[in-house]
């Protein structure tokens, strides 16, 4: 059966020559896909978006600066809670000496009459210091107490900034559903 | 308690040694209060007497100090006594009846008396 086979095979041949060509592949239409990734967007276009929830509060997080700047301005706070701390002792001490110096002359004044038969003897130094000193009582306290004010005033002041600056550079972290084609995510964003 | 009181009036200015001050002996301003004088006459200065703290502007103390003057028919006033604390180390005082100033009383003088 060569014989045949080979006429066969011509014919074949040509019959596949005289074919026309497959038809060129559809142009491209509307497939069901994109119609569903389309529901997809409009889906995420109406997705809320979760607002920050700062630890601080409202107020924390308002800051876009360096943190380095940041940084910079906490040292500076917290350098000024100190110093004012630092200079309220001082004051409260200052205060706490003028008020002694009110006690103390007239002890000494006391004890100068006591020796000297019930009369202070004059022109004495010891007399002359008492009389100073007493005189000198009331600026040291008034000083002492405006010090104490101030540097209690300096030391909230400092010490308010120093916690708010702190509480804005928290790291904060906010979730959100994300809806996404063929199912949900979960978004977190983070700032440090 | 008065140191107290002084702390709670400062304030007011209610504290100071001038009550403490008052009639004490003096020979400089700054034996007595800021708000005192130390009235010291001459007399006093040259018979090497001290003076006494008393207000600013009062001067020496009418028929009670040295070189003072005095009115001899008003008991209060006729140097019989003095206002000096130091008592009987004071000199004993008369009041001169010319100039009616208080002088130290001599001893004819206050045998006369």
């Amino acid at each position: 059966m060569p014989v045949l086979t080979t006429p066969v095979g011509l014919l074949l041949s040509l019959q596949l020559a005289a074919a026309p060509p497959a038809p060129p592949p559809p142009a491209p239409g509307p497939t069901p896909a994109p119609a569903g990734e389309g529901a997809v967007s409009d889906l995420a276009a109406e997705a809320p978006m979760p607002a920050w929830e700062p630890e601080g509060g409202s107020s924390a997080h308002k800051s876009t600066e360096d943190i380095t700047v940041v940084n910079k301005k906490i040292r500076n706070a917290a350098r000024g809670t100190i110093a004012g701390g630092a200079v309220a002792i001082f004051g409260i001490a200052a205060g706490a000496a003028g008020m002694v110096m009110f006690y103390v002359p007239r002890k000494q004044l006391g004890d100068l009459r006591d020796k000297n038969d019930g009369m202070l003897p004059p022109d004495d130094p010891k007399r002359q210091r008492a009389i100073t000193t007493m005189r000198v009582a009331p600026i040291v306290a008034y000083t002492g107490l405006g010090i104490f004010v101030t540097g209690v005033v300096t030391a909230l002041i400092a010490g308010r900034r120093f916690k708010k600056l702190r509480e804005e550079k928290r790291t904060s972290v906010a979730f959100s559903p994300v809806p996404m084609y063929r199912g949900a995510g979960f978004n977190a964003e983070v700032r440090f | 308690m008065r140191p107290v009181a002084c702390i709670l009036f400062i304030a007011l200015g209610a504290c100071d040694l001038s009550e403490e001050l008052e009639g004490e002996l003096c020979e400089v301003e700054q034996d007595c209060w800021h708000k005192q004088e130390c009235a010291r006459t001459e007399a006093e200065r040259q018979a090497d007497l001290p003076g006494v703290c008393s207000d600013k502007g009062t001067g020496c103390t009418p028929g009670q100090q040295l070189g003072c003057v005095c009115d001899p028919n008003d008991g209060s006033m006729d140097c019989s006594y003095s206002i000096s604390p130091l008592g009987e180390e004071y000199p004993a005082m008369m009041c001169e009846p010319t100039q009616l100033v208080c002088v130290i009383a001599t001893p004819d003088a206050s045998t006369e008396g």
